[in-house]
């Protein structure tokens, strides 16, 4: 998946901000409050803060894509 | 003629109480007539003395009753001595005193003698137990109404349920979304430790499960991390009979979650790679 990711961080540059989780493990570590346990798991995030999508597993370049453009 | 007998004086006067006891001897006599002359007015001198084997005088104020030899019993009277002539039922036609006439003097029928002091110390044993009850009842009666934290029956977790506590459906997102409680949130147990780090542990939390040992292991894990409040719908969803609303989570923990964002839409790559 990572070329992929890659790939639509370069397309969406600017317009949606790609984020890699560090892991933070401690008392408020994200993966533990989105309920994270399987990898790869791509959490969309509207500007607001609120998650629009949390997908476990792989996603095929387009669907992403389409997820990346649904986002507000 | 009784060896009791004493000088008779008006026979008509003499108190009358309550549960006899014909078998009283001794100090027990005495402190029954202690008792039985108690509503009699004496002034501070006189004394209270009957006549028999032993005799006894009764002092007004401290009730103390002593013993008097029947020889004094001319001397007693005439310094103002009460007597008391105490004798069986069946003595209470005759005439007690020895018809001697001595002022102020009365009868006692020793059947008619209450006992009184043998019951004493039980009397504020059985106070004290009455007062413990009472106590107890008004303290089980003033208990507030909301459910003791632990497991509840379905009707005691609607109530939970409509009084705004949060709701945590254990189970796997699948069996949440065949149909669970509105307005819970799916936390599968198994991510329960990490989900529950972000939660405020003074707020009461009720969670259900299918049967109710999911989440019984959810509520033991909760309670032992400190939280207040927990509460667990026993038997599960399946003593369920309200309504249950289909369909995945709207209200999930994760879907309650704010990130932090620089004006863009984000995403978070969970793939561990650099």
């Amino acid at each position: 998946m990572k070329p992929v990711v890659d790939r639509l961080e370069q397309e969406f540059k600017g317009k949606v901000e790609f984020r890699v989780y560090v892991d933070d493990s401690g008392p408020d570590n994200l993966a533990g409050t989105l309920g994270v346990q399987y990898v790869p798991t791509y959490v969309f995030v509207n500007t607001d803060g609120s998650i629009a999508q949390q997908v476990v597993g792989g996603m095929a370049e387009e669907d992403m894509r389409k997820a990346l453009e649904a986002l507000n | 003629m009784s060896r009791r007998a004493l000088h008779h004086v008006e026979q008509r006067r003499g108190p009358r109480v309550s549960a006899g006891r014909p078998d009283l001897r001794g100090r027990e006599l005495c402190r029954a007539l202690r008792r039985a002359l108690r509503g009699q007015q004496f002034s501070a001198e006189r004394r209270v003395g009957l006549r028999g084997p032993r005799c006894a005088s009764l002092v007004r104020g401290p009730h103390t009753l002593r013993e008097t030899s029947p020889h004094s019993l001319v001397p007693c009277a005439t310094v103002g001595a009460k007597f008391a002539h105490v004798r069986g039922r069946e003595h209470s036609r005759t005439s007690g005193f020895g018809g001697v006439g001595i002022p102020g003097g009365v009868y006692l029928e020793r059947h008619s003698l209450s006992i009184g002091d043998g019951m004493a110390g039980r009397k504020w044993l059985i106070w004290g137990a009455v007062a413990v009850a009472v106590a107890g009842l008004a303290y089980v009666v003033s208990r507030p109404s909301a459910p003791a934290a632990g497991d509840v029956d379905a009707s005691a977790f609607a109530g939970l349920v409509a009084d705004g506590v949060r709701v945590i459906d254990v189970r796997t997102a699948g069996e949440y979304e065949g149909g669970h409680i509105p307005g819970a949130e799916n936390v599968p147990v198994d991510t329960v430790p990490q989900t529950s780090q972000s939660w405020d542990k003074t707020q009461p939390i009720a969670v259900y499960c299918q049967t109710g040992a999911r989440s019984a292991n959810a509520m033991s894990y909760l309670t032992g991390q400190g939280f207040a409040t927990v509460y667990n719908l026993r038997g599960g969803i399946v003593e369920w009979s309200g309504e249950l609303t289909r369909g995945s989570a709207a209200g999930t923990a994760a879907g309650a979650v704010k990130i932090a964002t620089n004006g863009t839409p984000v995403l978070i790559d969970f793939s561990g790679s650099a």
